[in-house]
């Protein structure tokens, strides 16, 4: 053999020795717990043949504690490039094979590496997290190592999309990545994120709870709003990563890519005419409402088992990609509390960051009362949806279904926050508040006089008079439109087409908010 | 020491045509030994050529004469040892191309 084929054999040999991490024995030990190798994920995610894999040859630099002994190829992260449906991504997977994943400074500079050269390239990050932390023998390096890769993440945020996935485990200073990304992905029963584990949460406060309990995917996916999807497993993880890149563009520049459109856009559901119950205090179920108008009834939901009073998610309009927000009269009767509001404000900033155009369907009586929502600063989450619908300026198409009534009716994308086309089915109130709860206020003092004669009956008589006349009123979408505050009434079969024209419509809407450093949302 | 003087008055001419013919000879030996290597390397490279050519037609002729089996080994045998020696990577492109404006000159958000 020449020395050139040696060396090139040497090549080969040190490529295997990497591909292998932490070694056969730890590679194992991954799939006796059901978890795949940081290979076998991108594998997975990526389109065949299309992983161009980077800085395999890295090693780490630290001497402490004999860690110059322990020395793997990459050091415990994989890097690289590749495409998902001939779109390119750019890819991270920490190896748990190696040190358990644990970040070091060279494995914290590689990371830092793509998602650099993603910024340059205008392509999206997918972090595949699945590491024990910091590597503490590092010391302040690691550190160092966290804070460059959270710099990155926060200037490429509303540049480029970035996909967090949690596979394991993510502690501590670890937890801040993913929370800075767009949409975090986490595997029920073998991953979980907390920033103190439950070891000290019991030195601490005397609390014991499993990790599962603290920071398993249900919690986060249900309580906190940590998570924004969970899956079954890790196959199905990386199943739903593809579906959410499909939806969106690849940086804040471009467009999601049309999609053929097999779905007539002229058909017409007969059921939409008669899903709205004719006792207003009756609830139906939005997702009907979304699968009879979006395309192929697909509809991607985002936070599904997270403030279920309000719907998010994407689905398509004649092929385009478009996110939904809808209240959903089947949980609080639809009404905005702190957690809808800032999942509906997060939403609808990221659709607005890259050029998402955001359909809105409203039922929405109001915001929920209380102490318990008022020492939880209502006012501050309601005002952080406010501020997002206020300060979007991808195009907004607004159908009012039922009720929309007070500050609710504002913050739900209305005319004056810049709503471009905004149309109410002809069961829609729009209206101040309520008409018992305007009756009873505007004529408390007549109601309260009969009482007093002791005519107790003619006081509630007169209140449900004075509550159909408010009714007559106001309980209809005409009131709105007579000032133009709403576009058009529509027949509700008919909302498929006329969504699907107003965003043709909007197709070229140029529109740009004053030049400032940044704004200041009540965060 | 007799020889050494000078005493008779041609022997400054007879040292130079000593030396010069001294010279001459040497000179003529150089070329003649050049003119053999050079001989020597052209019949070495034509016996060799006709050599190795001879061994690959029969060699050549022998493989065709060969079993189905044994030229699928052989084969094998090539591929096997081809892959091992060479780093093996996918060589297709699935970068779909598309037009942006992030690339562009004129960078509409800038």
């Amino acid at each position: 053999m020449s020395t050139q084929t040696e060396k090139i054999k040497e090549l080969m040999e040190l490529r295997a020795k990497a591909r292998i991490g932490g070694g056969e024995k730890a590679i194992e030990k991954q799939h006796e717990k059901n978890k795949l190798t940081a290979r076998e994920r991108i594998n997975l995610l990526l389109d065949e043949g299309s992983f161009e894999e980077m800085d395999m040859f890295v090693k780490h630099r630290c001497t402490n504690f004999g860690m110059e002994k322990k020395q793997y190829l990459g050091d415990g992260v994989v890097t690289g490039s590749g495409t998902i449906g001939g779109r390119l991504v750019y890819v991270f997977a920490q190896d748990f094979t190696v040190s358990a994943g644990s970040l070091s400074e060279m494995l914290a500079s590689k990371i830092c590496k793509v998602m650099d050269i993603a910024m340059k390239v205008g392509a999206p990050v997918i972090g595949l997290n699945d590491s024990g932390g910091a590597r503490l023998q590092e010391g302040i390096n690691a550190l160092a190592g966290y804070a460059e890769i959270f710099q990155r993440n926060i200037m490429s945020s509303g540049v480029i999309p970035q996909i967090s996935a949690i596979m394991g485990p993510c502690a501590g200073g670890a937890v801040y990545s993913p929370a800075l990304t767009d949409f975090t992905f986490m595997v029920e029963g073998s991953s979980y994120m907390f920033l103190t584990g439950p070891g000290p949460v019991k030195a601490v406060l005397g609390e014991v709870v499993t990790q599962e309990q603290l920071g398993g995917a249900s919690v986060h996916a249900t309580k906190s709003g940590v998570t924004h999807f969970t899956a079954k497993n890790e196959e199905e993880c990386i199943a739903m990563i593809k579906q959410l890149f499909s939806y969106i563009p690849q940086n804040n520049l471009e467009k999601t890519p049309r999609v053929t459109c097999t779905d007539p856009i002229d058909r017409m559901e007969d059921y939409l005419n008669d899903i709205i119950p004719d006792n207003p205090n009756m609830p139906y179920d939005m997702y009907q409402v979304i699968a009879g108008i979006v395309d192929n009834g697909e509809f991607f939901e985002v936070q599904p088992n997270f403030a279920k009073n309000i719907i998010v998610g994407f689905a398509r309009f004649n092929g385009q990609s478009v996110g939904i927000v809808a209240n959903q009269p089947k949980q609080l009767a639809g009404v905005l509390d702190c957690n809808s509001s800032r999942k509906g404000a997060r939403f609808v900033r990221f659709c607005d960051a890259f050029n998402i155009p955001i359909v809105t369907l409203v039922d929405v009586p109001g915001f929920l009362p209380g102490t318990g929502q008022e020492y939880n600063a209502v006012i501050l989450h309601g005002a952080k949806l406010l501020y997002a619908y206020g300060e979007a300026t991808i195009p907004k198409v607004t159908v009012t279904l039922r009720k929309s009534y007070g500050g609710s009716h504002i913050v739900m994308s209305c005319k004056q926050l810049r709503g471009d086309l905004n149309y109410a089915w002809p069961s829609s109130e729009i209206a101040v508040m309520g008409a018992s709860g305007a009756a009873s206020v505007l004529y408390a003092k007549e109601a309260k006089a009969l009482k007093d004669e002791g005519k107790v009956d003619e006081a509630k008589a007169y209140i449900l008079e004075k509550e159909k006349e408010y009714e007559d009123l106001f309980a209809n979408p005409y009131q709105a439109a007579k000032y133009g505050y709403i576009d058009d009434v529509i027949e509700p079969r008919n909302t498929r087409f006329r969504i699907i024209r107003a965003l043709a419509q909007l197709e070229n809407k140029k529109l740009t908010n004053p030049a400032k450093k940044h704004g200041n949302i009540p965060l | 020491m007799y020889f050494l003087s000078i005493s008779d008055p041609q022997i400054w001419l007879l040292a130079g045509i000593s030396i010069l013919v001294v010279f001459a000879i040497l000179v003529i030996l150089v070329a003649i030994l050049n003119v053999f290597t050079i001989v020597a390397k052209k019949t070495t490279a034509k016996v060799k050529t006709v050599k190795s050519s001879i061994v690959n037609m029969e060699q050549a002729k022998s493989f065709e004469k060969a079993s189905e089996e044994d030229k699928a080994a052989v084969a094998t045998a090539l591929y096997l040892y081809f892959n091992e020696i060479n780093n093996r990577e996918s060589r297709v492109l699935t970068i779909v191309p598309y037009p942006s404006a992030w690339g562009a000159q004129l960078n509409p958000r800038l």
